[in-house]
């Protein structure tokens, strides 16, 4: 398999870098691919969402790099580098120490994060106790102020209430406040703000916007929806059926797709005319048990040929400009034409 | 007659109404706080014609689902009525009511969570078709498969059991249910939220479909500002249990007047956040409980006067098909 053409070339080494990442599912019938050469980099200061459907391994690549897989699942190849650093193989002790301290996770479920048995005020004035000097006081001045930074409404109210008291919406806020106290080198976060209100969720990207620019926080942001990973990303690389298909700077790979899936995606939105037909993709992603070979996406696809039977290299997305990103496709001439 | 009825979409407002609350509000008692309740649902007037599709939307907790279950019937109002085909449906008897809710049908969030497991689709598409014996056994068979073709499914598929579908699929054969018992109304309670975008679309296609032949209104309730945009005729804004804006889509979208519905469609539609300065509200809504005065808006809202902290604004005509519940829309 060719490498990826790597991106806009930097003296520094990238803060994190995923190269050829591969994670399986044992089963009865044997192995199945979960995820297949992945590869991406991200640097301080940068956001880049991951964008799929379910079941494309946009989780997986998450917890694939937090150390999380759980059996029967686990990492089956590849590497990921963080801070010039081997993850995948080191000690679970280790792991632990990088989790609680340079890199955080934000969950779709926000009682991965949260304990149940301690109010909300306990488990954030610990948080900011643990990250800055200062005393009881300020901690909870300061576990006020990001909590009415997330939007959470009467934050000195909140903070005595046990997480059952609040809502689905109201916790995952919460979540969010504890991850940006951690102030870590890199976030990485789940779908976190898909069940959250419009208003809700455009505060919290502006607020993340602002923490990465402040701070130079690196952040991976898992996504299905296009139009999150436009307003907070800077790249945006595309899952499909436990691969990167396409990935590049985001407002170009969004105005010019290249991939015939990328493209699919955009058409499928709700843009145009006032009720006039959707796109919708035909078919349905493949299982994991039934991805078929080569390009995976080819039986949905309309400019598939017998070329895509074999696994498709990638390419500059723009001719011989590779910070332009790249596309794994035989035919991207005509998937612009599609 | 139902042709000429969506061919006229200014029609007079009892016109080709299937089902309408009218003043209707819902309260909510608090456990363990005698006489204390939340009121979910405020006044709300909301009719559904035939041949439309009409969008509700709002954040968690504005009543959104209630009104949806109310409007079903299945939720009793505390306030105001219920009318379903012209008649108030608390003044039918049981046998009639039973009847009048066969033509309010449901549309689920969780095409998971909806679906009995244990039955085939058939069985789930066929079950309320058999029980009120609304077409002959003998032929219920080919109203099951009639109702899965309708939806964009093979009706081959119908001794399948739910898990061996996808989303989407169990999407169609949730409307498929709803539609086997020949309702007039579908009050569908964010039918796309769980489904991937592609998907989506294609489900959306579905409801423009059932809507374009004219028999049905559908009342589509959706927190997501775009997919209403796209495919409903008329727009309901809810906040803190009040209407506070309806008009047509064109001009709801196009040219909102509440201070509300501006700021949602703001943080919804622009793709990158707007240049530094423009106005932006508060985010989050505040609980039920917190109910402020005068305006239930007033607090997070830019354009805010004095006396909206006082008086609570009534839903009024600023145009064409148009409310607004805004003192500043007032004159």
């Amino acid at each position: 398999m060719s490498a990826p053409p790597s991106p806009a070339p930097s003296p520094l080494p990238p803060l994190l870098e995923v190269q050829a990442l591969r994670a399986e599912l044992a089963t009865r019938g044997g192995p199945l691919n979960m995820l297949d050469d992945v590869s991406f980099t991200l640097g301080h200061g940068r956001v880049l969402a991951l964008v799929g459907e379910s079941g494309s391994g946009k989780s997986a690549t998450a917890f694939s790099i937090m150390g999380l897989l759980d059996p029967p699942a686990r990492v089956a190849g590849g590497s990921v580098r963080f801070a010039g650093r081997e993850l995948v193989g080191l000690a679970e002790a280790e792991m632990r120490r990088l989790r609680g301290n340079r890199i955080a996770m934000i969950f779709q479920d926000p009682m991965m994060t949260l304990n149940p048995v301690l109010t909300i005020g306990a488990q954030i004035v610990e948080t900011v106790l643990a990250h800055a000097p200062v005393g009881r006081a300020e901690a909870r001045r300061r576990a006020r102020d990001v909590l009415g930074r997330v939007g959470v409404p009467g934050p000195e109210e909140r903070l005595a209430c046990h997480p059952h008291q609040l809502s689905g919406g109201l916790r995952q806020r919460v979540a969010i406040a504890i991850a940006l106290l951690h102030q870590p080198d890199l976030i990485i976060a789940d779908e976190p703000t898909t069940a959250l209100d419009a208003t809700i969720q455009a505060q919290i990207l502006r607020e993340v916007r602002a923490l990465v620019t402040e701070r130079r926080t690196a952040l991976l942001w898992i996504t299905h929806d296009l139009s999150v990973a436009e307003q907070l990303a800077d790249d945006i690389a595309v899952m499909y059926a436990g691969r990167i298909v396409e990935r590049g700077p985001a407002t170009a790979l969004l105005r010019q797709p290249i991939h015939p899936y990328t493209a699919g995606l955009i058409a499928s939105l709700p843009r145009g005319r006032r009720g006039s037909r959707l796109t919708p993709i035909p078919g349905l992603p493949p299982t994991l048990a039934s991805r078929p070979s080569g390009c995976a996406f080819r039986p949905r696809c309309g400019v598939a040929g017998p070329a895509c039977a074999a696994d498709p290299p990638w390419r500059d997305r723009l001719a011989g400009s590779a910070p332009g990103g790249a596309v794994r496709c035989v035919n991207p001439g005509q998937a612009v034409a599609a | 007659m139902t042709a000429a009825l969506t061919a006229v979409p200014t029609a007079p407002l009892t016109e080709g109404v299937l089902a309408e609350l009218r003043a209707v509000s819902r309260v909510f008692a608090l456990p363990g706080r005698r006489g204390a309740g939340l009121t979910a649902v405020d006044s709300v007037d909301l009719a559904v014609r035939r041949g439309e599709m009409v969008g509700l939307v709002g954040e968690s907790g504005c009543g959104k689902s209630t009104v949806a279950r109310i409007m079903a019937g299945v939720l009793a109002p505390s306030t105001g009525t219920l009318r379903l085909g012209g008649r108030d449906f608390g003044s039918l008897t049981a046998t009639e009511a039973r009847a009048a809710q066969l033509r309010v049908q449901m549309v689920f969030q969780n095409p998971h969570a909806s679906l009995n497991p244990r039955f085939t689709v058939e069985e789930i598409v066929g079950e309320a078709v058999r029980f009120h014996r609304l077409v002959p056994r003998d032929t219920l068979a080919d109203h099951v498969a009639a109702q899965l073709l309708r939806v964009g499914l093979d009706p081959s598929l119908r001794h399948g059991h739910p898990h061996r579908f996808s989303g989407g699929q169990r999407q169609r054969i949730g409307i498929a249910r709803a539609l086997a018992v020949r309702p007039d109304v579908l009050v569908c309670d964010e039918p796309v939220t769980a489904l991937d975008v592609s998907v989506r679309a294609g489900i959306l296609n579905l409801f423009l479909d059932l809507r374009d032949q004219g028999e049905l209104g559908i009342l589509f309730i959706s927190h997501d500002l775009s997919v209403v945009g796209h495919v409903c005729d008329r727009v309901a804004v809810m906040y803190l249990g009040r209407v506070v804006e309806e008009a047509p889509v064109d001009a709801l979208f196009d040219a909102p007047r509440h201070p509300y519905t501006q700021a949602l469609l703001a943080d919804a539609s622009t793709p990158s956040p707007p240049a530094s300065g423009s106005e932006r509200i508060r985010a989050g809504a505040p609980a039920l409980s917190e109910r402020p005065s005068g305006c239930r808006f007033h607090p997070r809202c830019p354009a805010a006067r004095p006396d909206c902290a006082v008086r609570e604004p009534a839903l009024r005509p600023v145009g064409p098909g148009h409310r607004v519940a805004c003192l500043l829309a007032d004159h």
